[in-house]
């Protein structure tokens, strides 16, 4: 990442002040080397050595210097577990600390004067990698066993729920892209996402999974600094992606098999949606240097012609390139991009829903009106002003404005809708399940604030029930159900209140198997739910949410998908109510006040 | 009256880039102190009239939570309300620092408007 000019000043205190403490600790840590025995001064070594770590990292974390963060934070991490006495300092990990000490020395003067880190990426990303993996196998062959062992778990569980954060994060983001495309601080904090994936694949040698992340994250760069898509719609390629991660996600946890199928169509696909100019491409194919394309612009440039000649013919007059070798880099572009289109077509087919522009929901409350009706209304509004205080009856005007507002509402409510059915419809190819997907009552929500504040909940729990709450169709005939499932969408005014429900006619949620578990983890005593039918016991489970039946609470909230649902509804003052029935279905109520 | 406040970190780049993002953070205080450790710290609140503590946890010599129980013990400085400022994110050390009379905790990248939001009520 780039460092803001604002941060230049910080940048170099920040520079001076690691290189100092790295000045302190280098000649404990090459004494160390020299003699593996100095026991006398290992404290020394790991004292200064955590406080540097630490302390690159939490100022690295305001500068956005990223690929500083990785190896800070594993070393931090290293030597914290040797300052605890949980690990000790082998030879290897005094090794990767001499490796990370130079890491600091060379890379922290580069990044002063490029302003940026961006080079270190590569060096950055395979020492962070070196360094968790010595963490991740020193459980296995270190002196102190016992503590050790736990180090894998420890690493895995983190990694796992990290990633999985950042992925939702993610595909929440790119389901969006319509409406955060606009927004570059959005945009750049959706790219450190894919960053942070991508450094959490690298630390695990996930490689397909990484190169997947890397890929998005440099589409996104691309596209920050003025590229432009070629399709108009590149959040499908993305969404895609996303998918592909996750479900390779689900195929390492279960089977430790951390390939991506079609990894080269994804590749491609994500390729193909950028054009490139014609300079850059001549820099990556290495035929000609960034500074060349400078003096190149300059000449075509300060050109007198009419006609401006094209970059390709000034470079090929330079004598810089040849005219095949313009071709060809050309050819090569656009054979990328049939092959991308070809990738696409074959990952998936998209809906016809997909193609509808849509445009409400977003955090910015932005829409898109009619032009006409927008006039009209703001022509109302000043014939109001105006006549409003002549005491003449303007109850005309206020009807027609309460009509022309209320068909802008419609309007963007279908944009809302036609989103929620092109989730609903992408995810159900994805998982291969056949929905039935039915939206009732959506009226209810006539304000575009409830659609925006709602859009993320109802999103997720849509997703949710095809992903979990629906079985597939092989599942389904089995137990004599129709083939397509069915998932309705459903809301209602209910006195001052709108209710809006997600209900699926799928497997449904077990809670006496649920309350069983808890009952054997001694969460709870038997007594508080045997005399309990599912849903009396649901209830209870849901409105007494005391420590006592947390473990329940989370496997009911995991199963229903709830747990992101309530985040998001802490903002909605809303209360969530939810029905399941083993074989029959779930169903998930959102409650919200409908005046805010 | 505006409020003068104690930055304390063992790193001066940490400092100035929490001094900074209380400017950013459009907060109304008075003079801003530093301090590089625990012990430093102490020396300053003693001497001069601080009303509100930003503190580190980890550093050398006196670390953060070290610092708060020390501060418990002097009765001149006891009340002054103390704010954390960690990456760590370990619920434990917070708490720890919490139970022995911090008021918050800030964690390490922030933004403007974490520091307004956990700031603001005490100024």
């Amino acid at each position: 990442m780039n460092v803001a000019a604002e941060n230049f000043k910080i940048l170099e205190e920040f520079v001076h002040e690691s290189l100092e403490m790295v000045q302190r600790v280098a000649p404990f840590v090459r004494a160390l080397i020299q003699e593996p025995d100095r026991e006398d001064i290992l404290p020394e070594v790991t004292k200064n050595g955590f406080r540097l770590f630490h302390s690159i990292k939490g100022s690295a974390g305001f500068l956005q210097l990223d690929h500083l963060i990785g190896p800070a934070e594993a070393m931090e991490y290293l030597l914290d577990r040797v300052r605890s006495g949980v690990l000790s300092l082998t030879a290897q990990s005094v090794s990767l600390l001499a490796e990370a000490i130079r890491f600091m020395e060379q890379g922290l003067p580069l990044v002063l004067v490029e302003k940026s880190d961006d080079k270190l990426a590569a060096s950055a990303g395979a020492l962070t990698a070196a360094i968790l993996r010595s963490l991740y196998e020193g459980g296995k062959d270190s002196c102190l066993e016992g503590a050790v062992s736990l180090v894998p778990a420890e690493m895995r569980e983190p990694f796992l729920w990290e990633t999985d954060n950042l992925l939702v994060t993610a595909e929440q983001e790119f389901v969006l892209w319509d409406f955060i495309a606009v927004d570059h601080q959005r945009v750049k904090d959706l790219s450190r996402t894919l960053h942070r994936l991508q450094q959490n694949f690298a630390l695990f040698e996930l490689t397909d999974m990484e190169r997947l992340c890397r890929a998005l994250e440099s589409t996104l760069t691309r596209y920050l600094q003025g590229e432009f898509f070629q399709t108009e719609y590149p959040e499908r390629i993305f969404l895609r992606t996303i998918d592909a991660v996750r479900s390779t996600m689900n195929q390492f946890i279960e089977a430790e098999d951390p390939t991506v199928t079609g990894l080269e169509h994804h590749l491609d696909a994500l390729q193909g949606l950028m054009r490139q100019p014609i300079g850059t491409l001549l820099v990556e194919a290495g035929l000609v240097d960034p500074q060349t394309i400078q003096e190149a612009l300059e000449v075509q440039r300060s050109s007198q012609e009419t006609m401006p000649r094209r970059l390709g013919e000034v470079l090929v007059e330079m004598g810089q390139v040849t005219q095949e070798q313009v071709h060809h880099v050309l050819h090569e572009q656009h054979s990328k991009r049939m092959r991308g289109e070809q990738a696409e077509s074959m990952l998936a087919d998209i809906g016809p829903s997909a193609g509808q522009s849509t445009s409400a929901l977003a955090d910015n409350h932005k829409v898109r009106i009619d032009g006409q009706k927008f006039a009209r209304m703001v022509e109302l509004i000043e014939h109001l002003s105006v006549e409003g205080a002549s005491g003449k009856d303007f109850l005309p005007q206020l009807r027609e404005l309460q009509g022309l507002a209320h068909a802008c509402n419609r309007e963007v409510l279908s944009s809302f809708t036609d989103r929620m059915k092109r989730v609903v419809h992408d995810v159900a190819v994805q998982s291969n399940k056949k929905v039935h997907f039915v939206i009732e009552g959506m009226d209810a929500l006539l304000n575009q604030r409830d659609m925006a504040l709602l859009a993320d909940p109802l999103l997720h729990l849509l997703r949710n029930g095809v992903e979990h709450g629906l079985e597939t169709t092989e599942q389904r005939m089995q137990v004599g159900k129709r083939k397509s499932g069915r998932l309705t969408l459903l809301a209602l005014r209910q006195g001052d209140e709108i209710w809006v429900s997600v209900e699926d006619d799928g497997r449904g949620i077990d809670m006496h198997k649920i309350a069983a578990l808890a009952v054997e983890q001694k969460l709870i005593p038997p007594e508080q739910v045997a005399p309990y039918s599912s849903r009396e016991l649901m209830e209870r489970l849901f409105q007494s949410r005391t420590s006592t039946v947390e473990g329940v609470w989370e496997e009911a909230e995991r199963s229903s998908g709830l747990a992101v649902v309530g985040k998001s509804l802490q903002h909605l003052q809303g209360a969530i109510e939810m029905w399941s029935h083993p074989g029959k279905g779930t169903r998930v109520t959102l409650k919200l006040p409908w005046k805010h | 009256m505006a409020k003068n406040i104690l930055i304390v970190d063992d790193s001066s780049t940490m400092r100035k880039i929490i001094s900074r993002s209380l400017r950013q953070a459009g907060l109304d205080f008075g003079d801003i102190y530093e301090a590089g450790d625990g012990q430093e710290a102490l020396v300053v609140l003693e001497k001069e009239s601080i009303d509100i503590v930003l503190s580190d946890i980890n550093m050398p010599n006196m670390n953060g939570i070290e610092l708060l129980r020390e501060k418990r013990n002097r009765p001149a400085v006891k009340d002054i309300p103390v704010l954390m400022i960690s990456t760590e994110t370990g619920e434990d050390i917070i708490g720890e620092a919490k139970s022995l009379g911090a008021v918050g905790a800030l964690k390490k990248p922030f933004t403007p408007d974490a520091v307004n939001a956990v700031l603001g009520p005490l100024m």
